[in-house]
């Protein structure tokens, strides 16, 4: 009796500890990937992080779809990338739900839409005065004016084309804010904030 | 007979509570951040709009703050304001500093937000 209580402890042991390694989610995996700092800084060429914003907003979507909650995926994917209770994961969370919220008020997340974002593609705008656009990856900094920003996950955000063609390079009231976040939180150089400083 | 209990409860001590306690670890306290990520906060909108042009504390703790889309650029899809008057955003905060209410004054339309956002 005893060597068989034993036997079902091992079993249920086992068990727990099967399941413990499917904890995590793919969303929250593949934003991981997505996100890590050391793969973005790894990247060559200009605009070479934009593709991931379409996907990191895809997963997201997806993630909501599947009961999920996207602010916990987030967290999880920092914890799985390791920058968990950084301030960079605090940038990347707080952008990337910014992006989910616009690309919902956007009309982005069609099937049409998703199938565009799972490919790395602008999605087609179906709500409101933009509709019939694509809505690109726009830098809330500009890469002219700060090019060390340039392939930040966390400096991206979808907008109407017109309206990206129309921002140029300029930096806005919000830009200037945001710089100086980053500065203060060490994740943007003195160089880097006195040039969008001057630029302002 | 004592051994075997003892393993038994440790077993089920071990099981009972994993998936629900590690689903709660991994996922977070979802309730609490959803309130925090759904509802637009004092810091949160200048991080998207920039330190408002206006604000005014009211005696029950409301902080009133207004952008006012000075460049017009951004206004429409043409590229320009129509008409002639001052777009403005208010935004009221209640005293935990989140949103209770937003007013878009003149040039109202589908996806105010940009106009703010571009300003």
């Amino acid at each position: 009796m005893l060597r068989l209580s034993a036997f079902f402890l091992c079993l249920l042991l086992s068990s727990r500890a099967g399941s413990t390694t499917q904890t995590n989610s793919t969303p929250a995996v593949a934003l991981a990937s997505l996100t890590d700092p050391a793969k973005l800084a790894t990247l060559k060429g200009e605009r070479a992080a934009n593709p991931r914003l379409q996907k990191c907003v895809y997963w997201l979507a997806y993630a909501e779809e599947q009961g999920e909650k996207p602010e916990a995926v987030l967290d999880e994917s920092a914890k799985l990338n390791r920058t968990a209770g950084t301030p960079y994961a605090g940038f990347v969370r707080w952008g990337l739900l910014e992006n989910l919220k616009i690309a919902k008020d956007l009309g982005l997340l069609t099937p049409e839409g998703m199938a565009e974002m799972r490919r790395v593609k602008s999605a087609t705008i179906t709500k409101g005065q933009y509709a019939g656009q694509e809505a690109e990856a726009d830098h809330v900094i500009p890469r002219a004016v700060c090019p060390e920003l340039q392939n930040q996950v966390m400096n991206l955000e979808l907008l109407p084309a017109s309206l990206n063609r129309a921002k140029s390079a300029k930096v806005t009231e919000r830009a200037r804010v945001f710089a100086k976040e980053l500065y203060e939180a060490k994740l943007l150089s003195e160089r880097g904030f006195e040039a969008i400083d001057k630029a302002y | 007979m004592k051994c075997k209990l003892i393993l038994l409860c440790l077993a089920f001590s071990l099981v009972a509570e994993s998936p629900a306690q590690r689903n709660d670890l991994t996922r977070g306290d979802s309730k609490k951040e959803k309130t925090e990520n759904s509802k637009l906060t004092y810091e949160g909108a200048i991080r998207l709009y920039g330190p408002p042009d206006q604000e005014k504390q009211m005696k029950d703790g409301t902080l009133i703050c207004t952008w006012v889309q000075s460049d017009g650029v951004y206004s429409n899809a043409n590229g320009r304001v129509f008409g002639g008057d001052t777009t403005k955003m208010i935004i009221f905060f209640g005293p935990n500093g989140v949103m209770k209410d937003r007013k878009f004054v003149n040039g109202a339309i589908l996806c105010p937000d940009w106009q703010f956002r571009l300003r």
